[in-house]
């Protein structure tokens, strides 16, 4: 993409989160049962009933509903959690963070792993260590999450180890070491997800351009092949990576629904299940537009440092 | 999304290896969960106090969980339940992907640029997001599970079956089959759909493996199969709250979902390979 393209690529992100909040909403009002039922359970009477729809907003038809909530949103005010009886905005806000900072870390440390060896899995493509790495790939996308965190849990949370907590979260500010020792068992599940996806993309990334016309050009006109690699071919595979990485995190955020649920971590994931299984619908709403709203940016992100990276496409 | 060329062949040899340890590996979780709602070693559900967290012996080849419950018999007899999920989600997703890629590809137009805005819009949350949304709709519970899954893997079909539909609509085969004035429903099952099934058929083998890790996660979190029933995901979250004493339980039930996974993954992945598809990057 080139940059001249990026208000067309803000506005189509716009239009994607727009129609997101109908799919939202949609979904979230299926079930004839609605929030009030949810709350006050099935014996309720139907004035508790009425009155509490009254006071929730759910006695107004559906599309009023919608402008209601979406109308919020727009302006800051993410409505109030109909279990925990608090404004959903400062509770999404804080969970938000946690989960930037377990998303961050991880991709920071994936990428730290998986670049290295899926260039050097393209340029030894074939051999030995290749397979080894594309194996170790096709095992790290197949293993389930959930398997992935007991079994981390197994090795170094409980004795004969033991060292690091099984769960739970400590703020930074509290204690910046017990912040790190809370982070680390899911930082490497999430690690292993992300390394095995990665890893295959850079390797395929790379050897597309190992196989481009410019590096050939580069080969014949006698630059020696370290140089080819690292100043010709890596360049533009960093490019594709980085856009990869950026999509990734939107990726991610499958995973962490499940490994904050395993290890106990206070973000949108965790946050996510716990309205899904309370039926708090302005949460799930909520929390689902956040997470569309975080994979729309990195995509934005993905397409401004792909286009920044290559020559070809930084060039108006 | 990024489409990136498919990395270079492995060699041949490889490349059959995966396929046939794919193979393998699909067709025994298929045998085994066929055995366990044929037999089992022990009732699934028979509690045996006495004998709570036991190691495998003979008596028990995978052990007892902490109700006394034979694992193996608990593995077994959920596998139905797990592969269910994978299969049915995947079929549900083909059901309603292929014939709105069918028809996009046909039509083209303002229909397919507002359904492709939809797919779009639906691609930017993650599958399992998508699915809890469902489920806040639908309820939790294995069928809800099913539904939920199915819908959340359709755009993905819509946007890969489309992109092959589109490619096989300027074929000269199809152009013929217009001009000698065929219905719209003919040229897109008649024609268009015999000569695209390869990436089909491998996009919905590597989506019964995301599924099936799909589902049991929904049932880890507690929204698919409902106990007193148990299938993988349920068993590993109950695994899980014995693991400081015992990771005895949480043996059968990771293996068995993890090489399902790995076999229908490693199958499409070959068969991919086989028919010299591209590879459209699959993410859960």
């Amino acid at each position: 993409m080139a940059l001249a393209l990026l208000p067309r690529r803000i506005f189509y992100g716009l239009v994607s989160l727009a129609i997101l909040s109908v799919i939202i909403f949609v979904c979230t009002h299926l079930l004839p049962g609605d929030a009030a039922t949810a709350i006050l359970g099935e014996g309720a009477t139907p004035a508790a009933l009425a009155a509490l729809r009254a006071r929730l907003g759910l006695d107004q038809p559906a599309p009023l509903q919608f402008a209601h909530w979406l109308g919020g949103v727009l302006t800051g005010d993410f409505g109030v959690s109909t279990t925990l009886n608090q404004p959903a905005g400062p509770i999404i806000a804080e969970r938000f963070l946690n989960s930037m900072a377990l998303a961050l870390v991880t991709i920071f440390c994936a990428a730290a792993i998986a670049i290295p060896l899926g260039v050097v899995a393209a340029v030894r493509r074939g051999s030995r260590l290749d397979g080894t790495i594309l194996t170790a790939s096709y095992v790290g996308i197949s293993i389930p999450d959930f398997v992935l965190g007991p079994v981390l849990i197994l090795l170094f949370a409980v004795p004969p180890l033991a060292l690091f907590p099984s769960s739970g979260f400590v703020a930074f500010a509290a204690s910046p070491a017990g912040w790190i020792a809370h982070l680390v068992l899911p930082v490497a599940a999430l690690t292993v997800v992300l390394t095995a996806h990665l890893m295959r993309q850079t390797r395929s990334g790379m050897l597309d351009v190992l196989n481009s016309d410019y590096v050939r050009t580069a080969r014949l006109k006698g630059l020696p092949e370290r140089l080819v690699l690292w100043r010709h071919a890596l360049r533009n595979a960093l490019g594709t990576t980085l856009a990869v990485l950026a999509l990734d995190l939107g990726y991610l955020m499958g995973s962490i629904v499940i490994i904050e649920e395993i290890f106990a971590y206070p973000g949108l994931g965790r946050l996510i299940v716990y309205a899904v299984a309370n039926r708090d619908i302005p949460l799930v709403e909520d929390v689902a537009l956040v997470i569309g709203t975080v994979y729309v940016a990195a995509n934005l992100v993905a397409d401004i440092a792909h286009a920044m990276l290559d020559p070809r496409l930084a060039r108006p | 999304m990024t489409e990136l060329t498919a990395a270079a062949p492995p060699a041949r040899r490889q490349r059959n290896a995966y396929l046939a340890l794919g193979l393998a590996l699909t067709l025994a979780a298929i045998a085994a969960a066929a055995l366990g709602l044929l037999y089992t070693p022990y009732p699934p559900a028979r509690i045996d106090l006495l004998h709570p967290l036991a190691r495998p012996s003979l008596g028990h080849l995978l052990g007892t969980d902490r109700y006394g419950r034979d694992v193996l018999s608990r593995v077994l007899a959920g596998g139905w339940r797990s592969l269910t999920l994978g299969f049915g989600a995947t079929g549900l997703g083909l059901a309603i992907g292929l014939p709105v890629a069918l028809a996009t590809a046909y039509y083209r137009g303002a229909v397919d640029q507002i359904v492709m805005r939809f797919v779009d819009a639906l691609l930017s949350i993650p599958t399992l997001v998508f699915a809890l949304l469902i489920i806040v709709g639908l309820g939790p519970g294995q069928a809800q599970a099913i539904v939920a899954l199915g819908v959340a893997a359709a755009p993905k079909f819509v946007r890969i079956v489309r992109s092959a539909a589109l490619s096989a609509a300027s074929e000269d085969y199809v152009t013929a089959a217009k001009a000698r004035g065929e219905r719209a429903l003919y040229v897109q099952y008649g024609e268009v759909l015999p000569n695209i099934w390869p990436p089909v058929i491998v996009e919905a083998s590597v989506n019964i493996g995301f599924a099936l890790m799909g589902g049991a996660a929904l049932s880890y979190l507690g929204l698919g199969t409902q106990p007193p029933f148990a299938d993988w995901g349920v068993m590993i979250n109950e695994a899980q709250k014995q693991i400081s004493v015992t990771f005895w339980p949480l043996l059968g039930p990771a293996l068995a979902i993890s090489l399902s996974i790995i076999g229908f993954n490693l199958f499409g992945e070959g068969l991919r390979d086989r028919l010299h598809l591209r590879a459209a990057l699959a993410d859960a």
